[in-house]
């Protein structure tokens, strides 16, 4: 593009960087002023600056209690329907990471997609196995789902893992792992020895940065590392002081604008730390919040995103969001009316990217 | 002093550390002399962008002000990378009255905050014009940056109808 294409008052360059800076939804109703701003979040150039210009904020996802339909909370208090129909399938989301999407169906055990919810494109990845279920073998619902999105190459990686349990035998130590790549279309598979517990935090907690997958465990002794391309598992450890407080509080792990953080919740008092380097295993205090403000809360608040300004907390029936910067707590959705499940359980974080899920980034 | 010339004539003297919040003429200070004519940025445009300058170097030079010091403090056990910016609240406030301005002064000031290398600057009144835009339909838009539609009405409202999820209320 030229500066000639626009006659505005603004050069061309300029107008772009204030596009990159739009919320999603304003970007594709704008792509009916002209034919630039229609192509415009397709191009490869675009899709780049996107993901380094637009706020780093996360988007909350929730599944609506009742429905089972998808809900997106940003912290402007906009509440919108999530829609994950173009699937056609009733799903899961399990992870997500740079603005895609990992679910699996529900009808359909099995059976996984990965989108990108914003420009509405899916790839069905294939099954992990041919052969149907049998009762000497049966179908094991994955513990751990990981989504690995590399953003300069826009390859991505999933992993499913989990405990491998014959019928009719005790639990073993097996630690099954299907590797997903999306250059090749297929799937790998390995096989570990593991004796971790996840809780169902744990689970919806997965962190993607350096290359690698984290998750927390539920003894809250290390964090749990999958590196997709070398298919290795590792153990990092958690801050001294973490380990020292850890009997009495409660431990999340969040993505903190590309990096691993804990936050770790001890009576009124919760701490943010940041995994700051990755090969020493530095890690940062970031942040200390004092609950004081929302006591009748306090013990039933459960962290699910954070930036460098904002915090976000979904309760029961509320979700809060926590301005660092300010001070200030706001509640930003809550629900009227019994629920059957908590808000917190199945909320997730959430950034808006316009990355494909179909190709690859032309070199 | 760093003389400053605009485009219709009019010469402003600043200090250098008012001047350097530009990254252009860090520059161009730097290997030559101190009377720097800018003929593409008119004097009203200078003004502000000087006054915007003034008061950023100001509280850049003494970052810790008593109310903000705590909150310095705290943040400097943080490492580089993740030590969070001190914002001063005060500045942030002074930031939002500046900014309150149409959108035609606000588009003369980042063309001249870009042209300067003022990366603070541009990325406020990007900022400020996207939140105000965000909500707006496409022909707001086209208004707005003088663009011309060069859809047929048939493309446009088939655009429409495959984007209809954006054009949604809540």
């Amino acid at each position: 593009m030229s500066s000639s294409d626009f006659n505005g008052c603004l050069p061309v360059d300029l107008l772009v960087q204030i596009l990159a800076r739009l919320p999603v939804k304003s970007l594709f109703r704008f792509r009916s002023v002209c034919k630039i701003l229609c192509r415009l979040p397709f191009e490869k150039h675009f899709i780049e600056l996107y993901f380094r210009t637009a706020p780093k904020d996360p988007i909350l996802l929730l599944e609506y209690p009742e429905s089972g339909a998808f809900l997106s909370v940003d912290r402007f208090r906009d509440v919108s329907p999530f829609a994950l129909g173009f699937l056609n399938d009733k799903v899961n989301i399990r992870a997500s990471c740079h603005g895609l999407t990992c679910c699996s169906s529900v009808r359909n055990r099995g059976v996984y997609y990965v989108c990108n919810p914003v420009t509405r494109e899916f790839r069905v990845l294939p099954r992990t196995r041919d052969r149907p279920l049998t009762r000497c073998q049966p179908e094991y619902e994955a513990t751990l789902v990981g989504l690995a999105f590399d953003p300069f190459s826009w390859n991505f990686n999933v992993v499913l893992a989990g405990f491998y349990r014959l019928f009719g035998h005790r639990p073993r130590d097996d630690f099954v792992c299907q590797v997903f790549d999306s250059q090749t279309n297929s799937w790998s598979r390995s096989v570990s020895s593991m004796n971790d517990e996840f809780t169902h935090m744990n689970r919806c907690q997965v962190v993607f940065s350096c290359g690698l997958l984290h998750w927390l465990t539920q003894s809250w002794s290390h964090l749990l590392v999958f590196d997709p391309k070398s298919g290795v598992w590792s153990k990092m450890s958690l801050p001294d002081e973490v380990l020292m407080t850890r009997s009495g509080s409660r431990l999340y792990l969040l993505e903190l604008e590309g990096s691993v953080s804990v936050v770790q919740i001890t009576g009124m008092l919760m701490s943010i730390w940041v995994l700051t380097n990755h090969c020493t295993e530095l890690w940062t205090l970031f942040d200390t919040v004092h609950l004081r403000c929302i006591k009748v809360l306090a013990a039933s608040i459960f962290p699910i995103g954070v930036s460098r300004d904002v915090i976000f907390m979904a309760t029961q029936k509320k979700i809060m969001i926590y301005n660092l910067k300010d001070k200030v707590w706001k509640e930003l959705y809550s629900v009227n009316g019994p629920v059957t499940y908590p808000l917190w359980f199945s909320a997730y974080g959430f950034r808006s990217t316009l990355f494909p899920c179909r190709q690859r980034r032309a070199l | 002093m760093i003389k400053l010339v605009s485009g219709d004539g009019a010469e402003f003297e600043v200090e250098e550390e008012v001047a350097f919040q530009s990254k252009i003429i860090k520059d161009i200070v730097a290997d030559a002399d101190d009377v720097i004519p800018l003929p593409t940025v008119s004097s009203k445009v200078l003004i502000q962008v000087i006054e915007y300058c003034r008061k950023h170097a100001a509280v850049n030079s003494f970052p810790l002000s008593p109310s903000s010091s705590a909150a310095a403090a705290a943040s400097s056990s943080s490492s580089i990378s993740y030590s969070k910016p001190v914002s001063d609240p005060a500045l942030r406030a002074w930031d939002n009255e500046f900014v309150k301005l149409n959108n035609s002064s606000l588009f003369d000031i980042v063309i001249a905050a870009n042209y300067l290398d003022i990366e603070e600057l541009v990325d406020l009144v990007l900022e400020t014009v996207a939140d105000r835009i965000k909500g707006k339909q496409a022909q707001e838009i086209r208004r707005q940056f003088n663009i011309e539609n060069d859809f047929t009405p048939e493309e446009e409202e088939a655009l429409r109808r495959e984007n209809s999820w954006a054009f949604q209320n809540n």
